[in-house]
């Protein structure tokens, strides 16, 4: 039964390898992002060893409870999507015994349980400080395995039914969303804080004994409990952990058996609101419907609600770092004054533009009804270009207003607009011409908005690669200047001047010239977004 | 059924010509050489087994898939020579597409109305009344994702009606409608071919191709193997008997599933 569960999830990935090129190099950079990880770990796990052993105990409680949370994150998001999930059996003749077994030897196989294993074996490389210490990490390590893919397949499982409504679901994604952006920038803090590390650990130090007390930590710290000779308490915790591990297998059996007979059906929205005042602000013409349209797309389609709240979060987070004293941007070596927050603004631009280019995926097939209506490819990329714009354009200012304010120099504003605005247009009209050459993947409608294709697809790192260049060259005059403007104030109305001169440039480009190439290859298009993934 | 006089084929150009329409996928050839031509005023019924290549022949015909070789052309403007007037002509139904389904379905009528550069108070106005005919008109501030799959046909059906084309292009407009819709949706395609208009449908359903339409085409394997009207293909027989001669060979039943009867 095992084998056929195993051998169903490699002939689903050999299927979707075979549909397409591209999701051949999308593997291998999985694959290669994967091993960036473990080497990571490796790294860490080295210096550890070499400079401070002492924390390899602490960090592996926090690691194992951290990997623990993480991977029901992705379980939990990836169930909306699983090509395994519990309820496509239903109409078979299994006990949730059998499909639990199965499932089991499926999911030590998904790429991110091999990652997750193979990281916790290289923590040994923190315990080779004693024999003992060593020998009993070897032991703990299939308990330390087990802990973390049970406990977050049945986590996950349990919130399943809790997640079955849309509305759910949208909110625990951009929750979700909050968490990562904040961890990711909470690291980059917490690496640049080392200095104040020991006042740290001593606080750590409470937080990790207690963990280790938890089913979350305790199979994690069995190697210290052991090398300190404590047995008494090694014991305990080897009961916590093992009990930890026959709770959730036995929980786990339950909720499949419920899910076999009641399948978690996912449930709708409730009512919108019809938005008259957007239609009557915009003209009434195919770019205006375009527009309106993608305006209500940000707001009640959580795949593009999310790229929304990632994009304002961007400076909100810096700038709070920043002002917080926490962190130095710097740049070249010296380190930046405060009057660099006035350029915070330009970073979101760059951000808020990269997602034109896949803006067609995310339509999916229903990109077909553009194509039935006849509407020219420059009215589509103008009605695009508009709607965005006017989500983004009022943000962009605004934060250029409150970054000019942190910093303390209103003359600094000009140059902040400028470079910002024009950046903006000019990287979203270089992206809508390469959107209708690559129009990149996007997760499909109401699938997982965190899922496959979240990331944009291999396609949007071409994106990446026009972007550079096009700021480094165009781009540069309008940027160069609001910088240059830190040190001489009236070069700041000049990056306005320029970059407005060059943002409409670059629309205009985008709205010609891409529209032209859309209606050349608009059913090609088609045919790539559309594809199954 | 009747139509009206048959146009003058010298002077009236077909409602759609397909001309000799080719398209493979890999290995796999779905449409092969199709040639059709569907007279204006008629009401044709696109029938075949599944992955005869129905549904690749009608994306072919109406600019959503590019054929390999051979030309569509829709009341004499070529589909793929000159998209902009094939396009303002037709309406399409098309099968397993998603719907722009973030917007209510008024919304949705309204977008594509505009699309088509209607001017805004006849897209409201003809949104208004085709909520009405197809039950549709208590749904507003629902969103298009929360219909049930038989309203979405109908919203889609709608979206491909605004325009008021003179040819329609409907892929399985029947499937998941409920028999109450189903009558109105019949109602609606008789009243417009005795209009003038024609209308092209794919179906599985024999009987309701012959209660509804004048002419057939039967399609199997990508090619045509038959067409004209429902009294020239049906030959004296049912449709449903007629169909299952010219594509139905495996269609035994018999000694080789003996297994599956329970006594």
């Amino acid at each position: 039964m095992a084998a056929h569960f195993v051998a169903l999830r490699f002939r689903l990935l050999l299927g979707t390898l075979q549909q397409s090129p591209w999701a051949i190099v999308a593997l291998i950079m999985s694959v290669l992002g994967g091993l960036s990880l473990l080497g990571g770990t490796a790294l860490a796990a080295i210096a550890v060893r070499a400079l401070a052993p002492e924390l390899g105990a602490a960090l592996a409680v926090l690691g194992g409870a951290a990997l623990v949370v993480v991977l029901t994150a992705i379980a939990v998001l990836v169930g909306t999507s699983d090509p395994l999930a519990p309820e496509r059996f239903s109409l078979l003749p299994l006990r949730a015994r059998q499909l639990r077994a199965g499932l089991l030897a499926a999911q030590v196989l998904e790429p991110w349980s091999v990652v997750a294993a193979l990281a916790l074996a290289l923590w040994l490389i923190v315990w080779s400080t004693s024999p003992v210490a060593l020998v009993a990490a070897v032991l703990a390590l299939p308990i330390g395995v087990a802990t973390v893919l049970l406990l977050a397949r049945a986590g996950a499982d349990l919130l399943a039914r809790q997640l079955a409504s849309k509305r759910a679901r949208d909110a625990m994604a951009i929750l979700l969303l909050l968490v990562i952006l904040t961890a990711a920038f909470g690291i980059q803090l917490f690496a640049s804080g080392l200095s104040g590390l020991a006042d740290l650990a001593g606080a750590i130090g409470t937080a990790v004994s207690v963990l280790a007390w938890t089913p979350l930590g305790a199979a994690f710290d069995l190697p210290r409990a052991a090398a300190d000779g404590a047995w008494l308490e090694a014991a305990a915790k080897l009961a916590i952990a093992i009990a930890t591990i026959a709770i959730a297998w036995w929980g786990w059996g339950r909720l499949l058996g419920e899910r076999l007979t009641n399948p978690i059906v996912l449930r709708g929205g409730g009512r919108v609101r019809e938005g008259r005042v957007l239609d009557r602000m915009l003209p009434a013409t195919p770019a205006g419907a375009i527009a309106a349209r993608s305006i209500r797309y940000r707001r009640r389609d959580v795949r593009h609600l999310m790229n929304v709240i990632a994009t304002l979060m961007i400076p909100v987070i810096i700038g709070g770092v920043h002002l917080a004293g926490l962190v130095r941007v710097e740049v070249d070596g010296a380190g930046i004054p405060a009057d660099g927050l006035a350029l915070l603004p330009l970073l979101m631009a760059i951000v808020a533009a990269a997602i034109v280019q896949i803006d067609v995926a995310y339509d999916n097939s229903a990109f077909a009804w553009h194509l039935l209506t006849g509407v020219r490819g420059s009215a589509d990329r103008a009605g695009r270009l508009l709607g965005i714009s006017i989500v983004y354009l009022p943000a962009l200012v605004v934060t250029a207003v409150l970054a000019t304010w942190a910093s303390g120099r209103w003359e600094l504003l000009p140059g902040s607009i400028g470079a910002s605005v024009g950046t903006f247009l000019l990287v979203a009209g270089a992206l809508l011409w390469l959107g209708a050459l690559l129009p990149g993947d996007a997760p499909a409608p109401g699938a997982n908005p965190l899922g496959r294709g979240s990331s944009g697809g291999v396609q949007s790192l071409a994106g990446l690669a026009l972007t550079l260049p096009v700021l480094g060259t165009i781009g540069a005059p309008a940027i160069g200047l609001a910088i240059a403007a830190i040190w001489i104030p009236w070069l700041g109305w000049l990056s306005l001047a320029v970059g407005l001169v060059v943002g409409a440039l670059g629309a205009w480009f985008g709205i010609r010239v891409g529209g032209a190439t859309l209606d050349r290859r608009g059913p090609e298009v088609l045919a790539h977004v559309s594809k199954e993934r | 059924m009747t139509h009206p006089t048959p146009p003058d084929a010298q002077h009236v150009p077909p409602a759609l010509h397909l001309e000799r329409l080719a398209k493979r996928f890999g290995p796999k050839v779905a449409v092969d050489g199709l040639t059709l031509t569907v007279p204006q005023g008629s009401m044709l019924g696109l029938v075949g087994p599944n992955g005869a290549g129905k549904t690749t022949t009608l994306s072919m015909a109406t600019g959503l898939l590019r054929p390999d070789h051979g030309a569509a052309a829709v009341l004499g403007h070529d589909v793929w020579r000159d998209p902009a007037a094939a396009k303002a002509r037709m309406g399409v139904l098309p099968d397993g597409v998603h719907l722009f389904d973030r917007l209510t379905g008024a919304e949705l009528l309204r977008y594509n109305g505009l699309l088509r550069s209607l001017p805004e108070e006849e897209v409201a106005r003809r949104s208004a009344s085709l909520l009405e005919a197809l039950g549709l008109a208590d749904t507003g501030g629902t969103l298009v994702a929360d219909y049930s799959a038989g309203m979405r046909k109908k919203i889609a059906l709608a979206s491909a009606l605004i325009h008021a084309p003179r040819l329609l292009v409907l892929d399985e407009p029947f499937e998941a409608v409920d028999p109450v819709s189903g009558e109105a949706i019949r109602a609606i395609l008789r009243d417009f071919v005795a209009s003038g208009g024609t209308v092209v449908l794919s179906s599985h359903v024999m009987e309701l191709v012959e209660s509804l339409c004048d002419r057939v085409a039967v399609v199997a394997d990508g090619r045509l193997i038959a067409t004209g009207t429902l009294d020239e293909v049906r030959a004296g027989a049912s449709l449903q008997e007629r169909f299952v001669q010219m594509v139905g060979q495996q269609a035994q039943g018999g000694e080789s599933l003996a297994w599956l009867r329970t006594s």
